[in-house]
């Protein structure tokens, strides 16, 4: 009755609504670390874009570098004293709002919130946050524009039909102020890497700043721990292999995998598959049109029907994180930034616990693998339009928020007040239990350094996700698609990867068999991907 | 043997048969207070448990506090409990007046303007607008960021009052009309004759405002911007990071912020419980009698 805002008007919703939770209902598009679809250029202008110059910044020497290119450098403790980049406030005390989603629970309001008053102090602005939980994000973008009371910094983390338009129409074009040379003014964001600012670019001009992540995509994790206790070794050099291995870890309360959807994806990088798309002389392909997405799923069947996933691998709603870090399950599909979370959440119940990375083996003898790069963000940041002072003011306050590991200003905001929400223990910065919900307050997504390793306290897994990036980035493909843009891919895209994933989910359900996987993907074609595919090749010869 | 006693007339059924049927009716209790029983329990019981057993526990072996504490404390879910109480309160009073007067000047055929307003009132029942239409008309009034944008758009619902005047039509008009006859004013009649006449009819309604104003989120993400303006459900919202298995598409929040604990979860629905299954007893007789009112009558 009176919940009529709830049921009737999400049904009966308008456009934006509609489009929006279409948009909503699966966290597709550039923020998937899958390197996906990113809305980027759309024609010959955007290709010319000259994107900010890069300018790596380490005022700290890391323990282990950051090369090749892409790694991330690692460190084993925080430098002491920290370096401070800043000798005085970058900002008036001015009036800043910020519109994000919150990954967590709420933060204590600012009136108590003794961090972010201190990151107030330090940064010279009067921040103001609205929150937004991630699966409302879509309703809440579409009200806040078009109420036309915009926040000065917008988060793009889904992307909303149209983008392209409604950054034309309500946000600022940056490239005066990043472009080329133009964003020696602002040393930390020159740091954050070019990968990540290619999904910013727009009607011709750059109109966001990217929170940067690790170019590394997601990531097969495996419990090492477990592995050695079988007694094999976690490399397997073909598909049979990984098959015997996954036998062999398997037991009456163990199993090897818990995610169907993760199987495939790990077979089809045996397989040699393309990230998402595959480009070759102007002609783009879609991954699940190759004959190889087919083998993956009947790989994927024989592992079911084999008994190696965990019996409640395919209900909805299993928590696949829970088994793998209570060792349920020995092989786990997940996105990088995950690796130290597992230790965090998991380490008091499995004090053992020993997490590798798997580098996927050519499938058989013939095949070359692929690893599927990631998008290299996690969202973008567009500023609303104002006159170019107060850009420049915003810009030199995000700048701030991007100060580098190392520095004093990175320590107060990733950890709070020494003493008040933290203390340095053994050379790490140890979190207050009593501070947490003040450090809830995501300024992480108002802007970022690139990230580093740095796992206080456990060496060991710094120096092997390190490793593993040193293997894992130069083999990695990216999304050709990135910086390319698709009009119907951004109106139907979602839907249409949902049919696939539902088709997907029938045939491990054994409800469908493989072969019902030409329809799925015939329906993919004629409903629009085609049409996406031809757009892509469109927009790619307009770079040639 | 002694001779079974007489009940309304007729025996009661031979012991066994009770037996048995009190056996099943156990059963469905216990079907429906077992999940009850795990969601107090896993609220109460230490992580370590709830990692080994894969999530939710039937007894806790050593409970605690934790969780409760945890989110009660930095104060966002007891100010936001507060609120809630205060929106919950304010709004059931007043939608409880407006309704009751809007009803019962519509269930006198005669009075002013009856047939637009009657008419005006089942036209809303047809459609209701979108989420965009919705937001700009608050945004228009000014009442972004205000409470009263919880309250005020929702004040009049149109089955309400159509269920309360179809009540009020039911009442003896011997009984008004004599009360005219000695004089008594409009407001005097529904205030001191009508209302205590219609308990049942005012706490079903009054329930359904209650637990409507309780609920409700989706209004708040939309019109509250400052968070720490936000009613209980809507904070708890946040607490809900989804840990759906990821698909391949799905992967960009997954360690971004660590997911919820299982015992802070359910320690957060027994908090958004816990105020409705104290108010609702009081309202049970009440409730029991009113069940019967959305039937059709003349």
């Amino acid at each position: 009755m009176n919940s009529s805002i709830s049921r009737r008007r999400l049904v009966g919703g308008g456009v934006a609504a509609a489009a929006g939770a279409a948009f909503g209902s699966s966290f597709l598009a550039a923020c998937s670390s899958n390197g996906g679809q990113s809305p980027g250029s759309q024609d010959t202008a955007d290709a010319n874009v000259k994107l900010p110059t890069y300018a790596p910044s380490q005022p700290v020497k890391p323990a282990l570098p950051a090369e090749p290119e892409g790694v991330e450098p690692a460190y084993l403790t925080y430098p002491d004293p920290p370096k401070q980049q800043f000798s005085s406030p970058v900002g008036q005390g001015d009036k800043l709002s910020l519109f994000t989603v919150i990954a967590s629970g709420l933060p204590t309001a600012k009136g108590k919130n003794s961090y972010w008053q201190a990151i107030d102090k330090a940064v010279g602005a009067d921040i103001d946050i609205n929150f937004v939980p991630p699966a409302d994000y879509a309703d809440k973008l579409a009200t806040t524009i078009s109420g036309g009371q915009l926040p000065d910094l917008v988060q793009i983390f889904t992307p909303p039909p149209h983008l392209s338009q409604l950054l034309k129409a309500e946000f600022t074009d940056l490239t005066p102020f990043l472009s080329g040379a133009a964003i020696k003014d602002y040393p930390n964001l020159a740091a954050i890497p070019t990968q990540s600012w290619q999904a910013t670019v727009f009607n011709g001009g750059i109109y966001a700043v990217p929170i940067p992540r690790a170019l590394v995509g997601p990531i097969v994790l495996r419990r090492d721990d477990i592995i050695a206790g079988a007694g094999i070794d976690g490399e397997p050099t073909n598909f049979a292999e990984f098959k015997q291995h996954a036998k062999a870890v398997t037991t009456a309360e163990r199993w090897a995998l818990g995610s169907a959807d993760g199987a495939r994806v790990l077979i089809e990088e045996m397989l040699g598959m393309p990230n998402g798309w595959r480009q070759e002389n102007g002609t783009f392909t879609y991954g699940e049109t190759l004959p190889e997405a087919k083998e993956a799923l009947t790989r994927v069947v024989e592992l079911i029907k084999g008994g190696l996933f965990h019996p409640d691998a395919l209900l909805p709603g299993a928590d696949v994180k829970q088994w793998f870090g209570t060792g349920k399950i020995v092989w786990h599909y997940d996105n990088y930034p995950a690796w130290p979370d597992f230790y965090q959440r998991f380490a008091s119940v499995s004090p053992q616990m020993d997490i590798g990375g798997l580098i996927p083996p050519g499938f058989d003898a013939g095949s070359k693998p692929t690893l599927w790069q990631g998008g290299g963000y996690f969202a973008f940041n567009a500023l609303k339009q104002a006159k170019p002072e107060r850009i420049r003011q915003l810009l030199s306050v995000m700048n701030w928020f991007a100060a580098p590991f190392g520095t004093s200003e990175y320590l107060l905001r990733k950890f709070g007040v020494e003493g008040e929400h933290f203390e340095f223990v053994n050379g790490a910065p140890v979190p207050l239990k009593a501070a947490a919900s003040e450090l809830l307050v995501p300024f992480g997504y108002l802007a970022d350094a690139p990230e580093v390793i740095f796992q206080p306290g456990r060496e060991v897994v710094a120096r092997k996700q390190h490793a593993y990036q040193v293997q894992a980035v130069p083999k990695s493909v990216s999304n050709p698609t990135t910086g390319l843009y698709s009009e119907t891919n951004g109106t139907k895209g979602a839907q249409l990867a949902v049919a696939l994933s539902d088709a997907r989910t029938e045939i491990f359900n054994q409800r469908q068999p493989v072969d019902s996987y030409d329809k799925a993907v015939a329906a993919w074609k004629s409903g629009g991907g085609d049409t996406i595919k031809a757009e892509y090749e469109k927009a790619y010869a307009a770079t040639q | 043997m002694s001779r079974p006693k007489i009940v309304n007339g007729v025996a009661p059924p031979p012991l066994i048969i009770r037996g048995f049927k009190g056996l099943v009716l156990i059963a469905c209790c216990a079907v429906v207070l077992l999940p009850f029983l795990a969601i107090i329990s896993t609220s109460l019981a230490g992580q370590d448990q709830l990692n080994r057993q894969g999530g939710y526990v039937l007894w806790p072996t050593h409970p605690n506090l934790d969780a409760y504490r945890s989110i009660l404390a930095g104060g966002v879910v007891s100010r936001a409990l507060v609120i809630s109480i205060g929106i919950t309160a304010v709004g059931t009073v007043l939608g409880l007046a407006i309704t009751t007067s809007l009803a019962y000047a519509l269930s006198w055929p005669g009075s002013l303007g009856h047939k637009p307003l009657l008419l005006g009132v089942l036209f809303t029942m047809l459609f209701a607008p979108g989420i965009l239409p919705s937001y700009l008309m608050v945004r228009t009034v000014g009442l972004i960021d205000s409470w009263w944008s919880l309250i005020i758009p929702v004040l009049v619902n149109a089955f309400s009052v159509i269920v309360m005047r179809a009540f009020f039509m039911e009442l003896p008009q011997e009984l008004l009309e004599s009360a005219k006859i000695d004089g008594a004013s409009e407001l005097r009649i529904l205030v001191s004759i009508v209302l205590p006449l219609s308990r049942a009819v005012l706490a079903v309604i009054g329930l359904f405002f209650a637990v409507s104003f309780w609920n409700a989120f989706f209004n708040a993400l939309l019109y509250i911007n400052d968070a720490s303006k936000w009613p209980l459900q809507l904070v708890l919202r946040t607490y809900v990071v989804d840990k759906q298995a990821l698909g391949v598409d799905q992967l960009a929040l997954s360690g971004e912020a660590i997911p919820t604990p299982q015992s802070l979860q359910t320690a957060i629905l027994m908090i958004s419980l816990i105020p409705i299954l104290l108010v609702y007893p009081f309202l049970q007789r009440h409730f029991a009698k009113g069940v019967m009112l959305g039937g059709v009558k003349g």
